[in-house]
């Protein structure tokens, strides 16, 4: 038996070890001795001979069967291919994000959805008739998939702003799923402005479980990074709407951060903490806003393979960890930052569908046509067979050399690597966050003071 | 000799859906 190459440790202030795997995802604690026997073994020891005691042979057994010790003759490079590969096919979730509209009436001066047609009226906006379309298009999916849980995620542009073409689709697939003893889940994100406890109360028996509300920092942090398209203020009007809301259904609230914006979070996490619906809030989630770097960044050294660009891992990374800890430290849930993916853009079984109808591998996508993977209506058009081969062998991590986060990260966002490198199949690395992240988990688990990740 | 597990090898972990961000593609940005 070795070591496997998928082992992290994290140093303990009481002497003992944190052990996770992230192919098989076992966490442990060990004492110092069995990290030490670890590193016998890694050094080829311990095969031959036997076994110094029988409090060894436990360890070892309770090691190997969490994944701690593999077999010399087993390849961990098939064992991680078997894994993405398992993660792609997988049936028992069929998921949906389907774009109603890309029209917002926000003019928010990071996003890119309304800019391509203006963000108004002129901006597309799902009809009816299409709405039936999508309907009928996931009723097929689900037919020939046959997945235990339909999800269904709305989201835009603002999907509150074509809240007919929302219900015409949740409806027809409720009932779809039904006939097909198939559970339905339905999320929306929205910028809150136009949440209601209506909508809620008439979304929650088609599988409304959760509605995602993005907050940009404080009031007047918020105010400015999310206007009105004329410029006026929205965060007491979506403050109060999650007040209405939050007793029918969960509310996540997300944030979108860069460097000037960042360090205004921990403020909106007092305002929330103080208001009466925070203990309803089940998550919170703020994330880097990612913009096009131009000529590739120099390698950044840490993760990935030898030379491999890397993306603005300093500020996301840092700033991700401590908004992550202030999160916690506030007493909301959140991710704990190791499980970063792999994500939905690695499914077969995840789509992606625009208000005209096509079909992309992710929301992050659908700013471009170029990327559209294929339609509702079964058109083949010129790009779409080359983008969905291109997505189907989208493999990132094969270029993360030996590092041991690959099965919990996938080699990171193929849209950040494709806006900040212009080629979505090179990692976008993030180890720098996911050690910190890994440390944070460490201490937690353990119930003591954690070092850095080893 | 001490081997605590803390979270079983059998057990899938939760993912995002998207955990990370993305809001500007090259040609779309202002």
């Amino acid at each position: 038996m070795r070591p496997s190459a998928f082992n992290l440790r994290v140093p303990l202030a009481n002497g003992e070890v944190f052990l996770m795997n992230t192919l098989t995802d076992a966490q442990a604690v060990v004492s110092g001795d069995v990290a030490a026997l670890l590193d016998s073994l890694s050094l080829g020891a311990g095969d031959a001979g036997g076994l110094a005691c029988e409090s060894e042979g436990e360890a070892l057994q309770a090691l190997a069967d969490n994944g701690f010790l593999v077999s010399r003759d087993r390849s961990e490079r098939e064992a991680v291919e078997s894994y993405f590969t398992s993660f792609r096919e997988d049936t028992s979730q069929l998921r949906v994000t389907i774009l109603t509209t890309l029209q917002c009436n926000f003019a928010c001066d990071y996003c890119y959805q309304g800019e391509r047609d203006g963000g108004g009226q002129a901006a597309g906006k799902m009809s009816l008739e299409t709405a039936v379309q999508v309907a009928a298009w996931i009723a097929r999916e689900a037919d020939h998939v046959r997945p235990r849980q339909l999800v269904l995620t709305f989201f835009g542009g603002e999907p509150l702003l074509n809240v007919p073409a929302m219900v015409e689709i949740a409806e027809r697939c409720a009932r779809h799923a039904a006939s097909r003893g198939v559970t339905q889940i339905v999320n929306i994100i929205t910028n809150g402005l136009l949440l209601t406890p209506e909508i809620a109360e008439r979304m929650k028996p088609l599988g409304l479980t959760g509605v995602k509300v993005t907050l940009d920092g404080d009031r007047e942090t918020h105010d400015r990074k999310r206007p009105l398209r004329g410029g006026q203020g929205t965060f007491d009007r979506i403050i109060e709407n999650i007040r209405r809301t939050a007793p029918l259904v969960p509310v996540t609230i997300g944030g979108n951060f860069d460097a000037e914006t960042a360090g205004r979070y921990p403020a909106l996490l007092d305002f929330l903490k103080s208001q009466d619906f925070a203990g309803r809030v089940a998550k919170v989630s703020f994330k880097p806003v990612i913009r096009p770097a131009g000529p590739a960044l120099p390698a950044c050294g840490r993760g990935g393979a030898a030379g491999s660009p890397c993306d603005n891992c300093g500020l996301a990374d840092d700033t991700m960890s401590f908004l992550r800890e202030e999160t916690l430290r506030h007493g909301f849930p959140t991710g704990d930052g190791v499980h970063m993916g792999p994500c939905e853009v690695h499914r077969r079984h995840s789509h992606t569908i625009g208000p005209d109808g096509s079909l992309y591998a992710c929301p992050g996508f659908t700013g471009e046509f170029a990327q559209a993977v294929g339609h509702i209506d079964g058109r083949h058009e010129a790009g779409h067979e080359a983008a969905a081969r291109r997505f189907d062998r989208l493999a990132p991590w094969r270029q993360c050399g030996d590092c041991p986060f690959v099965p919990v990260c996938g080699g990171g966002c193929a849209v950040a690597a494709h806006a900040e490198l212009g080629d979505m199949d090179a990692p976008s690395c993030h180890r720098r966050s996911l050690e910190a992240a890994l440390t944070s988990l460490a201490a937690e688990a353990a119930g003591t003071d954690a070092g850095e990740v080893q | 000799m001490k081997v605590k597990v803390l979270k079983n090898a059998k057990k899938a972990p939760a993912r995002d859906v998207c955990p990370w961000m993305i809001m500007v593609p090259p040609e779309n940005s202002k």
